[in-house]
């Protein structure tokens, strides 16, 4: 009799201890979380996500806003416009792309990839926060033209937003920071890190290197992995790589900082999907990788503000060029630009 | 009989614990009795021109350097407010950003709560808003970019802005915008004002502050409007030490 007690006052106190758990329902941000996965063998990333709770319903809410061209003034233009999948998001053919009414501006649309390792964002790293990225060219008036003011309006008076609001956010409120937390979720879970390059250096199958691969690797270590450091293959530092200026005489990190020492200096980009992101530099002179070797052997033009490591150039036999870009197409990510979880819903 | 005593016994503590349990699940409710005494200070601040009281697009003011303008914008932050104690005891307010607008009366006074009583010495702000909040992504509140106090092309707040028109400037604008947390191009100011403030339990004080929009263009720096109708880089330094000292007491009641 004891024991029967003992046992329903434990099971009772079981049912309780459950009973003085939230409903389940009522808790829509933990209903599905989403994870941030750091792939093997990477430093930890910038952007963690400690002060925005990941979840489906936040991704998909910047999912939705990333390809929303509503977002720009006359409802023409979305991020996707020039940050499109099939070309690492960055838009293939155009060294700078067209805004709202085809305006254009001085520099090449940036690939979005491992964006939570960035410590600034754009070609001059004046946004120093993921969170702030996406307001400069919401508001940038040769990009979108929209103010973040119209645009909390516009998605207030659309009841799916509101609905993904709450989904995300636990109340229908649109606000600026919710906007900007929810694209942080979606465009930090666009991760490349499944080219041959990382199987290789997983061991995985599928991730064999050439013997020319493997000499293209060794070229890459002697003159490229300074600054294009592995495994995210830039080191976000803004250095003057000897682009001879053009007529627009773009300053690149000296617009930012008012510094001297950072004229026609840039943010490093990465080597990461090449293959897609062409054309290539901050104003996208470049069509071919062959050019952009070109420029490193034979087209260094010297300023005050070249990086130190450049002064003398590359040298760089023609076969080494070759294994050096079989190495370089090792780093290109199919199943990054094939993501369905990064296209645009249906 | 004993065992059956035994077996009641165990009934009611089982009872007893049940009713444990459904106290220890009912909902807390939402405003928790605090004991400590506690008073409230409201923060009341009124723009100024000199020494009249701040009209936007309508009065014509004269600067130090004699240069007639009239203002048609005056916001700036204030934030990280402390009111320190006879004793040393230091009253930090949580989550201290405001953004007072002159076109918007209701910025231009708010309360802080929750201040443990005593006789207060001094009440210290920052004019701006600290680098962690520059750097620390997507803000809210009074810090929303969207009020129209935030560069978005080069990360970080408008500490502090006046607008207007000047004969002595060459486009007929006067434009200071003031913004930059770190380094040469830093506007953010440390302001620390001294007067007797006594708060004994429950009480509610006002602070009446003033702040002079024409200290902008005086001490230590005498500003010619036809040399900076725009504020640069080179001319925030200038313009905001002026503006560090724009704010008095005016009075407490």
């Amino acid at each position: 009799m004891v024991r029967k007690i003992s046992i329903v006052f434990v099971l009772s106190s079981i049912a309780m201890i459950q009973a003085c758990k939230p409903d389940p329902d009522m808790d829509v941000k933990a209903e599905t979380p989403l994870t941030f996965n750091i792939p093997q063998g990477w430093p930890a990333p910038n952007y963690n996500y400690s002060n925005n709770q990941l979840s489906k319903a936040g991704f998909e809410l910047g999912r939705k806003l990333f390809y929303d061209a509503r977002l720009s003034k006359d409802n023409t233009i979305s991020c996707g416009s020039c940050h499109q999948q099939f070309s690492g998001f960055a838009q293939i053919d155009h060294p700078v792309s067209h805004g709202i009414n085809d305006l254009v501006g001085n520099r090449n649309s940036p690939p979005l990839f491992n964006l939570n390792w960035h410590t600034s964002f754009m070609w001059d790293g004046g946004i120093n926060h993921i969170e702030n990225q996406p307001i400069a060219p919401i508001q940038n008036p040769v990009e979108m033209d929209e103010t973040m003011t119209n645009v909390v309006t516009k998605l207030q008076g659309d009841a799916t937003y509101r609905s993904m609001f709450k989904a995300a956010f636990g109340d229908e409120i649109v606000n600026s920071q919710r906007i900007a937390k929810a694209f942080a979720q979606f465009m930090g879970m666009i991760v490349s890190s499944n080219a041959k390059y990382d199987k290789y250096k997983r061991g995985e199958a599928g991730g064999a290197f050439t013997q020319q691969e493997l000499d293209g690797y060794n070229i890459y270590k002697q003159n490229c992995a300074t600054c294009h450091t592995e495994p995210l293959f830039t080191d976000f530092s803004f250095r003057n790589n000897g682009l001879p200026p053009t007529s627009v005489n773009d300053s690149g990190r000296a617009h930012i900082t008012l510094f001297a020492a950072d004229v026609y200096r840039f943010k490093m980009p990465s080597l990461r999907n090449l293959k897609y992101t062409w054309p290539y530099m901050h104003d996208g002179r470049f069509n071919t990788i062959d050019q952009v070797l070109n420029h490193y052997t034979t087209g260094i033009t010297q300023s005050p503000t070249l990086d130190t490591k450049l002064s003398g150039g590359m040298t760089l036999t023609d076969k080494q060029k070759e294994d050096l870009k079989a190495f370089l197409n090792t780093l290109n990510d199919e199943e990054f630009v094939k993501n369905t979880m990064f296209q645009e819903m249906k | 009989m004993r065992f059956r005593n035994l077996v009641c016994m165990k009934k009611l503590g089982f009872l007893l614990l049940l009713v444990v349990q459904l106290i220890a699940c009912t909902k807390k409710p939402d405003t928790i009795v605090d004991t400590n005494p506690t008073g409230k200070i409201n923060i009341v601040i009124e723009n100024y021109a000199g020494s009249q009281i701040l009209k936007l697009n309508d009065e014509w003011y004269k600067n130090d350097n004699g240069d007639s303008l009239q203002i048609s914008v005056f916001n700036y932050f204030i934030s990280n407010i402390k009111l320190t104690r006879d004793d040393g005891f230091v009253y930090t307010e949580p989550e201290s950003y405001h953004l007072v607008r002159e076109n918007s009366s209701s910025t231009k006074s708010f309360t802080i709560e929750n201040i443990p009583p005593g006789n207060y010495k001094t009440i210290s702000f920052m004019i701006g808003v600290d680098s962690t909040r520059n750097v620390s992504g997507a803000q809210t509140g009074d810090l929303d970019p969207n009020s129209g106090m935030f560069w978005d092309w080069n990360t970080g707040y408008i500490m502090a802005k006046l607008e207007g028109k000047s004969p002595a400037s060459s486009g007929g604008m006067v434009l200071y915008h003031l913004g930059g947390y770190s380094g040469n191009s830093n506007a953010i100011r440390y302001v620390s004002l001294s007067k007797d403030i006594p708060l004994s339990d429950k009480q509610s004080k006002n602070i009446h502050l003033k702040a002079d929009a024409l200290e902008w263009f005086k001490t230590p720096t005498t500003i010619k409007i036809k040399d900076i109708d725009v504020v640069s880089a080179n001319s925030t330094k200038i313009i905001a030490d002026n503006y560090a000292d724009m704010f008095s007491i005016d009075h407490i009641d």
